[in-house]
């Protein structure tokens, strides 16, 4: 146990000092947080409001604050479909390329220990930086203040994305052993996705799944069309579970790979 | 079988049409081991299979009693390695890396003295991308000796060191073999280092295991007979020593070399006829030597290929 623990500490410092080392970490919280303030800053553009017509103030700030928050969590979306595959891709692709890969498992290391590992920090990365852009939004908005369990729930649906985004690169990853492949086959493949579940007539618990941040999203929002709870909560077990199928097949691959 | 730190049996790998080994069989002792062929031979090939990160398409291998298959992380835990080519993240410092890997092991010198043990303790504050492959190949020497091993393996241990760091790589091994009992199983292509440290040696062509045994025994075993003329024309020798009586074969061997195969009984007189054969043609002959070394042994198990079955 102590030894498993020495190695544990051991692998994760490698990792951070090979792949996570300035500016990827620095520019992670980076984007993020300018994406948070830059959506605060564009509230103001809200056309509703017309100083001529302050009885519309109360209006503008409710619908400024649900724009504001639509507007932070959204091109989250977007960002983390473009920077996860790029991330995985770098930490579990490129070492097959470049052969590090080989050197580290010469070294006593279970290999799904190894891929269990990288896979978690490429979540836990992008997944904290979201998470406190995302707060720091919800902070400096003004009006709407979502309940503690809304803000758990959007939370919990970045995290559960990116685990979803992360699974499928990782896949792509372990099968072509090229960065340049699987960055570009998951950036597409969820950019499609994500473009092919907004189309009108999508079922709607595939929309949910391969999206759970938007139906997140679109709940604690409101209004008309807003899904139930139990159909945000079975999109977020949807994805949970495509990613741990994901995840499950990269491991037995990842076993029976050549190195 | 117990005694083996290396068991292979009937092992096979292919990759797509290629034969990478063709129902390999080797018994590896304690001691210094060389493993020997030409390049694409299926060296690198067994060491992947040893170490567990490939598997074969048939038969069984052991590595210190353990399973490539199923023990491979047990083998790990027991063996170092020095990969050909070993690739290093570039961005870390050389001690830090190498704290780090000590820490993978149980039991292990500490990253200083594996530094001090390769001379690279002056570096150990350069990043990995900034060292000479010299200086990156005794890092990786450094690490096959973490964690205190039992064997090691070594793909081409000296490419890209200097005579000087060649000179202590082999004394370490050596010294490491008879103090510390740590086996050793080498691949080179640079066979006078081998034929300076091995016990016993394999050859390998084409995946098949060509011959193994002790080194003294198979360089008298393949050179019996065998001699190296050493002249200032090799190409005008052997046109000059064609036809003389009892010399049973001659072959060039670089630009003032040949190799010559006459029974002992009948060497004065060949020599003698090879002598008068050079002063007629204006040749020097500077010397007639037994042609012993594993050098000379490769190439003749090379020449009569794998044994009919």
């Amino acid at each position: 146990m102590v030894q498993q623990k020495s190695r544990t500490r051991a692998f994760l410092s490698l990792e951070i000092k090979s792949f996570y080392r300035f500016p990827i970490v620095e520019c992670f919280v980076g984007v993020f947080t300018l994406l948070a303030f830059l959506n605060v800053l564009s509230v103001g553009s809200v056309t509703d409001f017309d100083v001529e017509s302050p009885e519309n103030l109360a209006g503008f700030l409710q619908s400024a604050a649900s724009a504001l928050l639509y507007l932070s969590v959204f091109p989250f979306m977007y960002l983390l479909v473009l920077l996860v595959p790029v991330l995985v891709s770098l930490v579990i692709a490129k070492p097959f390329e470049d052969g590090t890969i080989r050197t580290i498992l010469t070294h006593p290391i279970k290999r799904s220990f190894l891929l269990l590992t990288k896979i978690l920090i490429t979540v836990v990365l992008p997944g904290t930086a979201a998470t406190v852009a995302l707060l720091l939004a919800i902070q400096f908005g003004f009006g709407i203040q979502p309940s503690v369990s809304q803000v758990a729930l959007l939370v919990g649906s970045i995290w559960v994305f990116i685990l979803s985004v992360a699974s499928v690169t990782t896949l792509l990853s372990v099968i072509s052993k090229k960065a340049a492949t699987s960055a570009t086959g998951g950036v597409v493949l969820w950019y499609s996705m994500v473009l092919l579940a907004d189309l009108y007539g999508f079922p709607e618990t595939a929309r949910h799944v391969i999206n759970p941040l938007s139906a997140a999203l679109a709940y604690v929002l409101g209004g008309d069309g807003a899904p139930l709870l139990a159909d945000v909560l079975v999109g977020l077990l949807g994805a949970l579970s495509m990613a741990f199928v994901f995840i499950v097949v990269s491991i037995a691959l990842f076993e029976r790979s050549e190195i | 079988m117990g005694e083996s730190v290396v068991s292979v049996r009937g092992l096979t790998k292919h990759f797509g049409d290629i034969c990478a080994l063709d129902s390999v069989n080797l018994e590896v002792k304690p001691g210094i081991f060389g493993f020997i062929g030409p390049n694409g031979a299926g060296k690198t090939t067994l060491l992947r299979i040893l170490l567990g990160l490939i598997r074969p398409n048939n038969g069984s291998a052991e590595v210190l009693g353990f399973d490539t298959s199923s023990d491979s992380l047990a083998i790990r835990e027991r063996v170092g390695v020095l990969h050909e080519r070993p690739v290093f993240p570039g961005p870390i410092r050389v001690l830090e890396y190498v704290r780090d890997v000590v820490r993978f092991y149980g039991d292990s010198q500490s990253a200083e003295q594996l530094l001090k043990t390769v001379g690279m303790q002056d570096a150990a504050n350069r990043r990995m991308d900034q060292l000479s492959a010299g200086m990156y190949q005794r890092i990786g020497i450094a690490l096959a000796f973490a964690g205190n091993p039992r064997l090691i393996f070594l793909d081409e241990p000296t490419s890209n060191l200097d005579i000087e760091s060649r000179d202590r790589m082999l004394d370490l091994i050596v010294e490491e073999n008879k103090e510390s009992g740590v086996s050793f199983f080498i691949s080179s292509h640079i066979l006078s280092e081998l034929e300076r440290v091995c016990h016993n040696v394999a050859f390998i062509n084409q995946g098949r295991i060509l011959e193994d045994g002790p080194v003294q025994e198979l360089i008298g075993k393949y050179t019996a007979g065998r001699y190296r003329v050493r002249s200032s024309d090799a190409n005008r020798l052997l046109n000059g020593i064609k036809g003389i009586s009892h010399l049973d074969a001659a072959e060039i061997r670089g630009s003032t070399s040949v190799i010559i195969s006459a029974r002992e009984e009948h060497l004065e007189e060949v020599i003698a006829d090879i002598r008068r054969a050079a002063n007629s043609a204006s040749i020097k002959v500077y010397g007639v030597e037994p042609a012993c070394t594993l050098e000379d042994t490769f190439r003749e198990v090379m020449r009569l290929g794998p044994a009919e079955e």
